[in-house]
């Protein structure tokens, strides 16, 4: 072999190691976690239906639904229709994409086939202890996600997240389900998610209303604004995305996210079907 | 002078001019690299495409002629037309052009449908680019001292094989829909999209400009006269073996195995992890596939090689989720095999057919590919995520991946087994 075939032939096998090596800093890059602790107890907490990913444009931009998310500023934020690796969805890990791209600690829980549908939950603080439950359901699978968070050396808040179905009969069982769950944790909880019901069904504001505080309603009563669809505008009375609480001090405030990009008024804009609503509390 | 057996892929990949091997390289390279980003969002498109006429909303109409671009996966099937018609240069370089503009206008972010549908242009015109190239590089008419088919295939198969792995390297950058592990400091945040424009304005114009560098290096059309055939001589077996071969190396590739977070779902292993060991393996790959020769290759080794990729495959499938770090492994390996198995199942389709049929033969491979890769995809989501509408197809998900995985093993050893008749021959 002559000198300069010599030299090509060691310049390819030198650039074929530079995929991996890009590759090996781009992943070193994003495995930080901070550790965020907080001593005067407010949390800002979050709930967002994600609809898979895909914004009212039908494209997948999770970068879109991370800025949406910060204009709320959430520490804590439960997620609906999460995907983890399906093909439908380009094989993304939603979770972790948003959870790394956030700089957030996160838990996620299937709901259909260990990959669809699921709910996760994204916290600045620490996650020390995580149970899952699958709900009654008809149809698509619902589940229940419980993680226990560890605000500061010494106050733990106990969140569930959760997508409830359509099925009427199936809302009220899977209702009492999740306080069933849920009453088996005392002091502060926070209780959030798609509940595909406002709060004219008596699942919400008789049974739910029994046990929590819904947030927003705590605030902005009598509004009727709604959380879906997001465009071309929240239906009147369409509440379906809830924060509740209980054993907490004041809420500092709740809000519904409508406006993502002042000045466009435009599908594009929103990152889900869905908006996400917004509540600040203090314990 | 290059002559494939006795010498390595690289040494004889180093014999080629400078100027007309690294174009051809790219070109090959760079329109396989699009195909490969075509495939990955096509489903996922056409699946969006589909929620919109099944549950019947707005615009469902518009959502229904989107699922008819499945019909430009035909496409390749005319390439032996069209460039008996029009030249068979003309058409390489229109499916080149088409390819080319189809991803740049896909990355100025159009509405989701024209996005689907240029998909489904890119994946069709690169069946007749392939067909097209693979004709040309196997018949000698780039000029080349090519004096063995089995340099030109392994010269694209390394082409393919390295688009893949970029592939897997821009995902992990974050370029597509896959990881983004750095806040670009853009303003205000949605122009980020653009990022990658520029990029693919470059590398679009690149691919429309290099190949009128080397147009008068490439035998005009029609320079070889096809000969009458004497007898049927099974090509339609052969196409129908790469095409099988194919199909299903694209649904599991498509599907599972170029998804590292499916492969941490099957086996609850780290993303992070599963990333970078794959693109190991595939660069080990690209490097052994360089320095080995080809009389190297032997069909035993293959044989191994690939019952290795159907135990990992069949591990991997059915207790991933107990023994999860090694069927992890085991299925990132089995990737080494899977890519060789590219290189074989082109080459047993440039050993069939007279000359100036080799067209034919690719294309009509690569159009039963992309059926076998429709028929499967839809079949395995219709069988996991929308099981509900057909109930029985309910947690038949695995099976389908197991059948596939059989079907391409078959595939395989049957190539190989008429691959060693053709040499008993000689």
């Amino acid at each position: 072999m002559n000198i300069n075939n010599k030299i090509k032939r060691n310049i390819i096998l030198v650039i074929l190691i530079i995929p991996l090596l890009i590759s090996i800093i781009f992943t070193v890059i994003g495995v930080n976690r901070p550790i965020q602790t907080d001593e005067d107890n407010q949390i800002t907490f979050m709930t967002y239906n994600i609809h898979f990913g895909m914004g009212m444009d039908d494209k997948l931009n999770l970068e879109r639904l991370a800025q949406n998310m910060l204009l709320g500023d959430p520490d804590i934020i439960g997620l609906q229709e999460v995907e983890n690796g399906r093909f439908t969805s380009q094989g993304v890990d939603m979770a972790l994409w948003l959870a790394t791209r956030l700089e957030m600690y996160y838990r996620y829980y299937p709901a259909v086939n260990d990959a669809a549908f699921g709910v996760a939950l994204l916290s600045r603080y620490p996650i020390i202890e995580t149970n899952t439950y699958d709900l009654m359901s008809i149809q698509l699978e619902r589940v229940l996600l419980h993680c226990k968070l560890q605000i500061n050396s010494s106050f733990n808040l106990d969140v569930f997240t959760t997508h409830l179905g359509l099925n009427n009969e199936n809302q009220t069982q899977q209702v009492q389900e999740i306080l069933e769950i849920t009453d088996l944790v005392s002091g502060p909880k926070i209780l959030m998610g798609d509940f595909n019901m406002n709060n004219t069904d008596p699942n919400i504001n008789i049974t739910l209303y029994s046990r929590f505080n819904d947030t927003w309603w705590e605030i902005n009563r009598p509004s009727d604004e709604g959380s879906f669809p997001s465009y071309p505008g929240a239906v009147s009375g369409n509440r379906i995305d809830y924060i509740f609480a209980t054993n907490y001090s004041t809420i500092i405030d709740s809000k519904i996210i409508s406006d993502m990009i002042p000045s466009v008024n435009a599908p594009w804009e929103y990152g889900s079907d869905h908006l996400p609503v917004v509540s600040t509390l203090r314990f | 002078m290059a002559n494939g057996h006795n010498d390595k892929f690289l040494d004889s990949f180093l014999d080629l001019n400078i100027k007309r091997g690294s174009t051809l390289f790219f070109l090959s390279f760079l329109l396989t690299l699009f195909f490969i980003e075509a495939m990955r969002s096509y489903i996922p498109g056409i699946y969006i495409q589909m929620f919109h006429v099944v549950f019947t909303d707005e615009g469902w109409t518009l959502s229904l002629l989107s699922l008819m671009t499945m019909g430009l996966f035909a496409l390749p099937l005319f390439s032996k037309i069209l460039s008996d018609k029009f030249g068979k240069k003309e058409i390489m370089y229109i499916s080149m052009v088409v390819v080319s503009i189809g991803r740049l206008l896909i990355s100025f972010g159009l509405p989701a449908i024209i996005d689907t549908t240029l998909s489904s242009l890119i994946i069709g015109f690169y069946g007749i680019f392939m067909a097209c190239f693979l004709g040309f590089i196997i018949e000698n008419q780039f000029n080349e001292s090519i004096k063995s088919k089995v340099v030109g295939i392994g010269f694209f198969s390394f082409a393919f094989i390295s688009a893949i792995l970029i592939d897997f390297t821009i995902r992990t950058i974050g370029f597509t829909a896959d990881f983004t592990l750095i806040n670009w400091p853009i303003e205000p945040w949605y122009n980020y999209q653009y990022l990658w424009t520029m990029f693919q304005i470059i590398l679009s114009a690149a691919c429309i400009i290099l190949p009128i560098l080397i147009w008068k290096d490439i035998s005009p059309s029609g320079d070889l006269e096809e000969k009458k055939e004497i007898k049927k001589s099974g090509k339609n077996f052969i196409a129908l073996i790469v095409g099988l071969g194919l199909g299903v190396f694209f649904f599991l590739g498509f599907n599972i195995l170029f998804y590292p977070n499916a492969i941490s779902q099957f086996t609850g292993s780290n993303y992070f992890i599963i990333n970078i060991i794959i693109i190991v393996v595939i660069t080990l790959s690209c490097y052994i596939f360089l320095e080995i020769k080809e009389k190297h290759i032997g069909l035993e080794l293959l044989m191994i090689l690939n019952v290795f990729l159907i135990i990992s495959l069949v591990i991997f499938l059915f207790i991933g989720n107990l023994f999860g770090n090694i069927a992890m492994l085991l299925v990132s390996i089995s990737f080494a095999p899977l890519l060789l198995d590219i290189y074989i199942l082109l080459k047993l389709a440039s050993t069939k057919g007279k000359r100036n049929n080799k067209v034919r033969m690719y294309s009509n491979a690569f159009s039963i590919a992309l059926g076998i890769f429709l028929l499967f995809s839809f079949l395995y989501d219709f069988t996991t995520d929308w099981s509900f509408i057909i109930r029985a197809f309910r947690g038949l998900g695995i099976p389908i991946l197991l059948v596939s995985s059989v079907l391409l093993f078959l595939s395989v050893i049957i190539t190989l087994y008429l691959l060693k008749n053709k040499e008993a021959q000689k």
